[in-house]
């Protein structure tokens, strides 16, 4: 096999870009080795927003199926995830919990790997893989070879520009001592109820309506995915306040929208409906979800003069 | 965007001069949003214009030392009456508007997360929406 080799180095990550192997994983196949490793490390998120650049670093430590992530400087401040639920503890020392069900459904045949390279992160051999859907990047992410965990991840926007970058440094394989502080979830805790959604459409902007829970009476949540990328859609049957949400005034009308950390969050208003999106897909991907939805409010007044006529 | 709303009124009044109607035209092609604003304004005024018009009694002309008690008749009395109740009625449910309900980012936050966390693409990334941090809705 021809070898060549090209040695760049950055801010501490050495690559050395190697041919490529002639059977790559399918994408499946990283994300199930990715959940089955243990490891610990501080993960930085930094995301390019139209409204700025939002970071966060978070302590994560993952072993057994439950991953623990925590702020560094606020440790009494952590969740906990697993296949049996998210309990989440505040600094004020109360802890909830949140269990979901959910169904194991597998989209990832909608994404395919189309490069694969072996790569040198933080000293370890790792591979790099780039993933495609439709004919676009939409990620590269790099798997460490030892334990298959998932240390590095850029996610793309349309025109190839980076929406997020999340790295992990400081990785560890095996446990460290977060684990050993979890907040353990309530066995007691009621699963939210699933619902039959089917008034929610079945696809929004090439994400798949996975299932839906009710939240509480009147209003329900649905959970979407693209196999990659995923969203929580929060309807209710009355308007949703706000809060300090700052006003996005798009060409459908206005959202209430708020940028975190690998995170878009839009609240907005359509016929006394309200409305609340939380997703990590890129920028696009999310003009794309909302496009398939109702437009906010523009003109309640005549609206409802109308609904009150006929109906 | 621009939204000229205070010119789709004038367009159903025909009051706009022609290179207005031309502007305003090209603007709604691309405007949903005041597409649907036009739409509700047509309507609403259609609805106005289909309520019943009222005689007006011929003693409302006298000047105010000529008025002497008037016996309306029964049957224009109940018609005022009653649209002046409908639209009271209307007026009232439209200027009471449902109380919003309480929205938290945070119990989102958590429910992404819990959800995601069974699925089969989960990966630490995941992991970056949950409520510590940044919290959603906070800068």
């Amino acid at each position: 096999m021809r070898r060549r080799s090209i040695v760049a180095v950055s801010a501490g990550v050495l690559v050395v870009f190697a041919a490529v192997p002639a059977q790559a994983l399918e994408l499946g196949e990283y994300l199930r080795r990715s959940g089955e490793a243990e490891f610990t490390g501080r993960q930085v998120v930094a995301c390019a927003t139209p409204d700025g650049v939002r970071d966060a670093v978070l302590e994560v430590e993952q072993a057994d199926g439950v991953l623990v992530v925590r702020e560094p400087v606020s440790e009494g401040s952590a969740v906990t995830m697993s296949a049996v639920g998210t309990a989440v503890a505040s600094d004020d020392g109360s802890v909830s919990t949140t269990v979901v069900t959910g169904r194991d459904e597998d989209g990832i045949h909608d994404y395919q790997v189309v490069a694969e390279q072996a790569v040198v992160y933080q000293g370890r051999s790792a591979t790099e893989v780039t993933v495609r859907r439709d004919g676009i990047d939409r990620a590269r992410m790099t798997f460490d070879s030892e334990t298959g965990a998932l240390v590095r991840t850029e996610t793309l926007n349309l025109d190839g520009s980076r929406y997020c970058e999340i790295s992990m440094t400081g990785f560890s394989p095996g446990t460290g001592d977060l684990l050993s502080a979890l907040v353990p979830v309530d066995p007691n805790a009621s699963a939210l109820p699933e619902v039959d959604g089917a008034d929610l459409p079945a696809e929004l902007g090439g994400f798949d309506r996975i299932d839906v829970y009710e939240l509480r009476e009147g209003q329900v949540v649905a959970y979407y995915s693209d196999g990659l990328f995923s969203f929580t859609l929060l309807r209710s049957d009355r308007p949703l306040d706000p809060g300090d949400l700052a006003v996005f005034d798009g060409d459908r009308g206005p959202y209430h929208r708020s940028f975190g950390p690998n995170q878009a969050l839009y609240v907005w208003t359509a016929d006394d409906v309200g409305y609340a999106l939380l997703g990590d897909q890129p920028l696009d991907l999310q003009d794309q979800v909302l496009a398939d939805l109702p437009a906010p409010s523009t003109s309640g007044f005549w609206n409802r003069f109308w609904r009150r006529l006929f109906g | 965007m621009m939204h000229p709303s205070e010119l789709l009124s004038a367009l159903l009044d025909g009051e706009l001069e022609p290179p207005e109607v031309v502007e305003l035209s090209q603007h709604l092609d691309g405007c949903g949003r005041c597409r649907e604003e036009l739409e509700g304004l047509a309507e609403a005024r259609s609805a106005v214009r289909s309520l019943p018009l009222l005689e007006v009694p011929p003693e409302v002309g006298l000047p105010v030392a000529d008025v002497i008690p008037i016996r309306r008749r029964p049957a224009v009395w109940a018609g005022a009456a009653a649209a002046a109740l409908t639209l009271g009625i209307i007026g009232a449910s439209l200027t009471v508007t449902p109380e919003p309900a309480v929205f938290d980012p945070t119990e989102l936050q958590t429910v992404f997360v819990a959800r995601s966390a069974v699925d089969a693409s989960f990966t630490p990334t995941k992991a970056a929406v949950a409520p510590v941090g940044a919290p959603a809705g906070v800068r």
